[in-house]
């Protein structure tokens, strides 16, 4: 069998493995699709960048990849239900090669994950200026100068001026939404094929996987309150989106080859 | 040996601690069922994962039609069946979706075969994997095995949970297969009866060594209970054969050994000037036998 049609042949199966891991992007999607489909929901306004992205959603990623990629001896308990959950033994020993298989996997990912930044685009798409609150004054100056088209909106009379209208805002935020699951997949990759042969990998598989659910919502509530780092961000991905999907797409491309090489490598 | 579709050579392995099996070798000649016996976590699982491509040795090595198991990919593959001991396929797929992955990935599936095991078990297509009862999911497990007429089987348990009917034929269908393409089949059992009506040879496990390998008529003729009592002399303190396993009781010695020219029991009860009585085993009796010495 040619490589591409075993790859289509296992996304096929992997994606269909099990319905469950369906319900989340269709519970987590539904502010992205139910505008597509109603056109009634406004997207134009948020309260502030802060607010703006999803990284709270990030458990999401975290979640599908410890779904489609983790081993099952990587889980807790010996059930049939836990052990057979990604049916790695099983497909690993039919007639495969191995770095399809991964590829394979990792497509799965993707596809689950990237869902609901693209369903995001595609909402952006149909209502892409934004009109930001945002009363730090230094956020403010570095989103007038890195965010090209920005306005700082005239405040009424004695009121300190605090919207921001960003021409295709939404779009930028949601491609820059893009960008982060896509880099927290592949992280999460390296970091499960990493830890893959160790003794203690199943603890630190379970701690990292808590860890990146909580970290970034626990940054967003005690770090600094007048710093967003994810706001920092946006801005230098608006300033260069030439260079950081240059980025995107190099740590996509080196990931993935390292991923493939590497499982290829380990033992199940 | 070298021309043997399965060889395991001088293979090492541990898993954080003590070795899982240790210089382990032996080799199944084309077309014949090898029948792999020991008890649990004597390291027959771990041996058969190796061969499967799971696991590596940490030392020697295994090969499977010449080729190392862990490296092979989709075109060696197509030749090779493995049936694991655990139920390893997804829970929530359906028994025909699981028939459709074999169809698609394998040339040589064979649709009518798959279709008529089915048929024979009573397994719906439509059914999930977890709904099925474990008998049934292990049923499923041997036809994907089977059905893409591997040149090499390897079998793990494979009549676990099953009633005795499920059994009997699926050691028949081994032995159809045997005759139909002269697949070399490598099963794991605790059955021993199911490998005492279908093995050409036997090796049993223990502790991760390989105690014996053999074929199985060799094995029942040459293997033997012997007891020596009623010593003029006392029990021989030294100057005991080797045996699989000695007890020593109130003046008389049970040896469980291997017969041979120099070593009949009649030629040791004249030298130690006792009586002697010689009882032939069972597979049954042989298996626990070395398994407990």
């Amino acid at each position: 069998m040619n490589k591409p049609k075993q790859f289509w042949t296992l996304l096929k199966f992997l994606t269909t493995i099990n319905p469950t891991i369906w319900i989340m992007p269709l519970a987590f999607g539904v502010p992205f699709y139910l505008p597509l489909l109603t056109s009634s929901i406004s997207k134009t306004y948020h309260p502030g960048f802060m607010d703006l992205f999803m990284n709270q959603n990030l458990f999401f990623v975290v979640m599908f990849g410890s779904i489609v990629l983790a081993p099952e001896r990587f889980q807790f308990g010996a059930s049939t239900l836990t052990a057979s959950y990604s049916g790695t033994e099983f497909i690993l020993t039919r007639a495969i090669d191995r770095p399809v298989l991964y590829r394979a996997k990792a497509a799965a990912l993707y596809f689950l994950v990237l869902l609901l930044p693209c369903l995001a685009i595609a909402t952006a798409l149909n209502n892409p200026d934004l009109i930001v609150s945002e009363y730090s004054k230094t956020v403010q100056q570095e989103c007038l100068a890195q965010v090209s088209g920005s306005v700082l909106l005239p405040a009424p009379k004695n009121r300190q001026p605090s919207l921001i209208s960003i021409p295709r805002g939404n779009i930028l935020v949601a491609e820059w939404q893009l960008g982060v699951y896509l880099i927290t997949a592949l992280l999460l990759q390296v970091l499960i094929l990493i830890l893959y042969p160790f003794k203690y990998a199943r603890f630190a598989f379970w701690a990292l996987f808590f860890g990146l659910i909580f970290i970034p919502v626990l940054y967003d509530i005690y770090g600094p309150s007048n710093f967003s780092t994810n706001a920092h961000l946006f801005f230098a991905f608006a300033a260069h989106q030439v260079l950081f999907w240059i980025i995107f797409a190099a740590a996509f491309v080196l990931a993935q080859l390292w991923c493939e090489r590497r499982f290829d490598r380990l033992e199940q | 040996m070298n021309d043997a579709p399965i060889i395991v050579q001088n293979v090492t392995r541990s898993f954080e601690g003590p070795p899982v099996v240790k210089d382990l070798s032996f080799a199944v000649k084309p077309g014949s069922i090898y029948g792999f016996l020991g008890r649990n976590g004597s390291g027959k699982t771990t041996t058969l994962r190796m061969l499967a491509g799971l696991i590596k040795p940490h030392a020697g090595e295994v090969r499977i039609m010449g080729n190392d198991p862990f490296t092979i990919g989709a075109n060696e593959r197509q030749w090779l069946g493995y049936m694991s001991e655990k139920a390893v396929i997804p829970a929530y797929i359906k028994v025909g979706s699981v028939l459709k992955l074999g169809r698609d990935l394998y040339q040589t599936w064979d649709s009518a075969l798959a279709e008529a095991m089915l048929a024979k078990y009573d397994l719906s297509p439509r059914k999930r994997f977890m709904a099925l009862s474990q008998g049934n999911q292990r049923l499923l497990g041997f036809i994907m095995a089977i059905a893409p007429r591997p040149k090499v089987l390897l079998l793990d348990e494979p009549a676990a949970n099953l009633d005795v009917v499920a059994r009997r034929e699926i050691l028949d269908d081994i032995l159809e297969l045997i005759r139909d393409c002269g697949c070399t089949v490598l099963l794991s059992t605790h059955i021993l009866s199911d490998v005492e009506r279908v093995a050409d040879e036997i090796g049993i496990l223990a502790k991760g060594n390989l105690r014996v390998s053999e074929p199985l008529d060799s094995l029942k003729d040459s293997i033997r209970q012997v007891r020596f009592f009623g010593f003029k002399n006392g029990a021989p303190n030294g100057d005991i054969p080797e045996s699989f396993r000695t007890v020593r009781g109130k003046d008389e010695l049970t040896l469980t050994l291997r017969t041979s020219s120099l070593t009949t029991p009649e030629t040791l009860a004249q030298r130690w000037s006792c009586q002697q009585e010689t009882r032939a085993l069972s597979l049954e009796d042989i298996f626990v036998e070395l398994s407990r010495s």
